[in-house]
């Protein structure tokens, strides 16, 4: 992959904001290459291409932050202009006591080269694929019909060059794939509908390591099974088991965004929401031993990987619940400044023209040691959701609601039948503390998640393994 | 930000350059647009934002295939190597089954009554004021905590088809959105919206949401069930992006809506009609021609409670043998703006008519667990109140909204008569509404342990 940014412009940009009196001053140079492919009912739709290219800058000044970006990044006068915008705006407001965290400074170079690089691939290769996954989808089920089905095929090259006024400087390149299908199943005039992601940070080798025919051939086959063979879940209070695809999405949503120290602070109170975790709660338990969720932009290949965030602050994994304990929030220079502590790396900027926010990268439950068959075995009545379709979650990340797609009736230590749509509507609180043991199969799934105004999407994974909860309340729709 | 004449000049040079291939057809939107935005929390003004954004839109066909691209102001020379490529590469593709060609322009396009609002070009610190009042406002009206944010756009953009159309449009637009806080739980919310600065109503908007928040103090639990239900106005907004984003032929034909083989048929009662218009003087998404140079207009989607018209671009069009509606966004079309025609109920009327039932202030993170039959669910808050014999009695935590929406078109009951256009961060299409509050009798709430 061609690299074609210039730090020369990102260092120019700095040391021209600190020359208008910022008391800090960062420029990221971002360009994002995306190219996506689209099907619809067997129609190859269009291929999309996207150039997004721009210097985002960031001061410090008088207290308060300002941010500026333009795509017109190649025109020093442009820069100064922008830079000079977001002093102007900034310097206006003289309230301000914002301050970043002390972070060691950095010069790094990240360069993430794909196995298999997608533009080597043929245009028509990566719509025939589609298109056959199209059939296969169709074929899924004999009794069922797929009249409605939608298929992506999105890859993207993100290259930074990140600078600030610390000495910090660093370059990277990272190339992701992303795959999506959306269908409807229709069995006897009964409709059901499913989505199904996958993505990584690597090339065209992890659509291949993918398997998207056999997924697309269950998938479609579990949609159908459950509209003709689901019978009504049982209600009332019994065993929960989610598979790593509800278990890695809750572990996002109920411990990753509450861990979010601007949410805990209130900063994303009109748009994300707060928290119902306070500060004093760090070093608290609230749960069992067996619970443990980490979050790590590390992971090679994850589809939330990044080893630098996006103000220069070296990444590593982070233990938010260790053994039941909290131990960590996530943070970016604003946060930890205010908590009294070092950033954790967790500040990531969408594109070029974004603030770093606070983020996650790859949450996830760690597994244990047990195979799902021990998981379940003194299970006398419960139900195992392996996937799910409705979700949500109030915005102190209190209130959560998971509705299963594919779940079974758990009798006696075994999967017995299909059930349809159990519903889990359940506190935070309550969920760590049902959770008494996990198995080993951790899994992961790719997500976009969004957060921010203007509205942030960012590659992450959640992930986990079989998660037992005991004792907990299912309702039927 | 890039003036209309000089944007015209840039699209036809691109244009130009895309002459000398070998296509048979192709559009291109240039924009240009200068974007502000100011955000507060706990009291404070956190950040402030600055954006200057140059973008080129490019379509390109070649024998039924279409490619779409965008691209910066500064990489605008590789338009046409991107184009050949797209064209090249698409050619072992099957071509489009659904393919029409770009349309004639029209002879006559409906007059647009917006320009730029000078005010966010001159003094941009107006903005910071907002921000303040917004905080100042909402505190002497005794809430506790103010967050919010206001953003600006001023904008210019044109659009050029190989069909020979070619026009530009210079508007700008603007919204706040206000939260006020006394406690975690005790919150409230509201947000308006408009093309012009004067339009802003930050006192009113403020003292909303800091009411809401103070009444929320009281708040208690309640049993999960069924109730009649006030919507407000900003919840009514929410439920409203719904509405719109389903009745897109683009939404029908992919399976992501509940109107699908309902065309023509009694979807609510007869008191509710819902335009889609992209012609207002004061509205936040003006439109006069959509994305494939087709003259907008106001259409009925819903008229006295029937199903009149999914939206349509020209490949729906011809895929559901339907007139072009004007709808076309760059690949699928889409509503411009919302309007739910309003009712003859004051809000104390809607509050009476419910008789024992909720109010409900905010819908967020509405999520479909089947996008066909439109169950779903949604994050209810900033004002979730119980109400007996028209008053408040109590602020209600802990319930979610849990119903299909099918279902509750067909259960309203009661329209106002008061109207706001609300555009804020997490409408769910995206889509500017103008709405009333309504009244939904049997509305489904459930409940976590």
């Amino acid at each position: 992959m061609e690299f074609r940014l210039d730090e020369d412009l990102v260092l120019f940009a700095v040391d021209y904001a600190m020359s208008q009196g910022a008391k800090y001053a960062e420029a990221r140079l971002q360009q994002d290459s995306v190219k996506s492919y689209v099907v619809r009912n067997g129609i190859p739709e269009a291929v999309g291409i996207t150039e997004d290219i721009g210097i985002g800058i960031r001061v410090l000044i008088n207290g308060s932050l300002g941010f500026a970006s333009t795509d017109r990044w190649s025109d020093k006068n442009a820069i100064k202009e922008a830079i000079n915008d977001a002093i102007k705006m900034a310097g206006a407001h003289k309230l301000g006591d914002e301050q970043l965290s002390e972070e060691l400074s950095y010069i790094a170079k990240v360069f993430i080269e794909p196995k298999i690089d997608p533009a080597n691939i043929d245009t028509s290769e990566k719509f025939n694929l589609l298109m056959e996954l199209d059939k296969i989808i169709q074929k899924a089920h004999e009794k069922a019909k797929f009249p409605n089905r939608f298929f992506d095929l999105t890859e993207r090259i993100t290259q930074k060059v990140f600078a600030n006024s610390e000495g910090t400087l660093i370059v990277s390149s990272i190339p992701r794939i992303n795959f999506s299908a959306f269908f409807v199943t229709m069995v006897n005039g009964q409709a059901d509908t499913r989505w199904i992601d996958r993505g990584e940070a690597r090339g065209w080798e992890a659509v291949k390591d993918w398997s998207l025919e056999e997924l697309l051939k269950k998938e479609g086959e579990s949609m159908a099974r459950v509209l003709i063979e689901g019978k009504e879940p049982p209600e009332g209070v019994i065993d929960v088991v989610l598979g790593p695809e509800v278990s890695g999405l809750a572990a996002h949503e109920a411990v990753g965004h509450p861990y979010e120290a601007d949410r805990i602070l209130g900063r994303e109170g009109a748009q994300a929401g707060e928290s119902f975790v306070d500060p004093d709660m760090l070093g608290k338990r609230v749960g069992n031993e067996v619970l443990t969720v980490i979050d790590d932009p590390t992971i090679p290949n994850s589809y939330g990987f990044y080893l630098y965030d996006d103000e220069g602050v070296k990444a590593r994994p982070r233990f938010l619940i260790k053994e039941g304990v909290i131990t960590e929030f996530l943070h970016n220079r604003e946060t930890a400044a205010k908590f009294g502590v070092k950033s954790n790396g967790a500040a990531r900027a969408s594109a070029y023209n974004r603030e770093p926010i606070v983020r996650m990268a790859n949450t996830y439950i760690a597994p244990g040691d047990m195979s799902f068959e021990e998981l379940i075995e003194d299970i006398k009545l419960g139900i195992y959701i392996r996937t799910f379709g409705e979700w949500n979650i109030d915005d102190l990340r209190y209130n959560m609601r998971f509705v299963g797609k594919e779940s079974w009736l758990i009798e006696n230590g075994k999967l017995k039948y299909l059930v349809r749509n159990p519903i889990l509507e359940i506190t935070t609180p309550v969920f760590y503390k049902s959770i008494d043991a996990v198995d080993k199969n951790l899994e992961f799934y790719s997500a976009t998640c969004g957060k921010g105004d203007p509205g942030q999407g960012v590659p992450v994974f959640t992930g986990g393994p079989n998660v037992r909860l005991r004792n907990i309340r299912v309702l039927k729709r | 930000m890039l003036k209309i004449d000089e944007l015209f000049t840039l699209a036809e040079e691109a244009a130009g350059e895309l002459k000398k291939l070998d296509l048979d057809g192709y559009a291109i939107l240039v924009l240009s647009k200068l974007s502000r935005q100011v955000r507060f929390a706990a009291n404070k003004i956190s950040v402030t934002k600055t954006w200057d954004e140059t973008t080129f839109e490019v379509l390109v066909e070649k024998d039924q295939r279409v490619s779409a691209f965008s691209i910066g102001y500064a990489s605008r020379e590789m338009i046409p190597k991107i184009a050949q490529q797209s064209i090249e590469a698409l050619k072992n593709v099957p071509p489009r089954q659904d393919y029409a060609p770009l349309p004639e322009p029209a002879s006559k396009y409906p007059e647009l009554p917006v320009t730029i609002d000078e005010t966010l070009l001159k003094t941009p610190e107006k903005l910071l004021d907002i921000a303040q009042t917004a905080i100042n406002t909402g505190l002497q009206e005794g809430a506790k905590k103010i967050a919010g944010t206001i953003l600006a756009n001023a904008y210019n953009f044109v659009l050029i088809t190989s069909a020979g159309f070619q026009k530009g449009i210079s508007a700008s637009n603007i919204y706040l959105d206000v939260r006020a806080f006394m406690t975690k739980e005790a919150t409230g919310h509201a947000s308006v919206a408009s093309n012009k600065i004067a339009d802003i109503n930050v006192d009113e908007v403020a003292s909303i949401a800091a009411r809401d928040a103070k009444i929320s103090e009281n708040i208690k639990a309640i049993d999960p069930g069924r109730y009649n239900t006030v919507f407000t106005i900003d919840a009514t907004a929410s439920l409203m992006n719904l509405v719109g984003g389903a009745s897109s032929a683009y939404a029908v034909d992919a399976g992501f809506s509940f109107f699908i083989k309902k065309l023509g048929t009694q979807v609510a009662p007869e008191m509710l009609t819902i335009e889609d218009n992209p012609l207002s003087p004061n509205g936040y998404h003006v439109r006069n021609f959509d994305d494939e140079g087709v003259p907008t207009r106001k259409l009925f989607i819903i008229e006295k409670g029937v199903l009149k018209s999914y939206l349509h671009n020209r490949f729906t069009a011809k895929k559901f043998n339907a007139e072009h509606t004007g709808h076309a966004g760059w690949l699928f079309p889409h509503p411009w703006e919302i309007v739910v025609l309003p009712g003859d109920a004051s809000w104390e009327e809607l509050l009476e008519s419910i008789g024992k039932g909720l109010i409900v202030s905010n819908a967020t993170y509405i999520r479909f667990q089947n996008y066909v039959t439109g169950d779903f669910s949604a994050i209810i808050r900033d004002g979730v109140f119980y109400v007996e014999n028209g008053e408040i009695k109590h602020a209600v935590k802990g319930l979610r909204l849990s119903d299909n929406v099918p279902r509750m078109l067909q259960n309203l009951i009661g329209l106002g008569k008061e109207t706001r256009q609300v555009y804020h961060w997490w409408l769910e299409w995206g889509i500017p509404v103008v709405t009333s509050a309504l009244a939904i009798k049997d509305v489904g709430f459930t409940k976590a342990i």
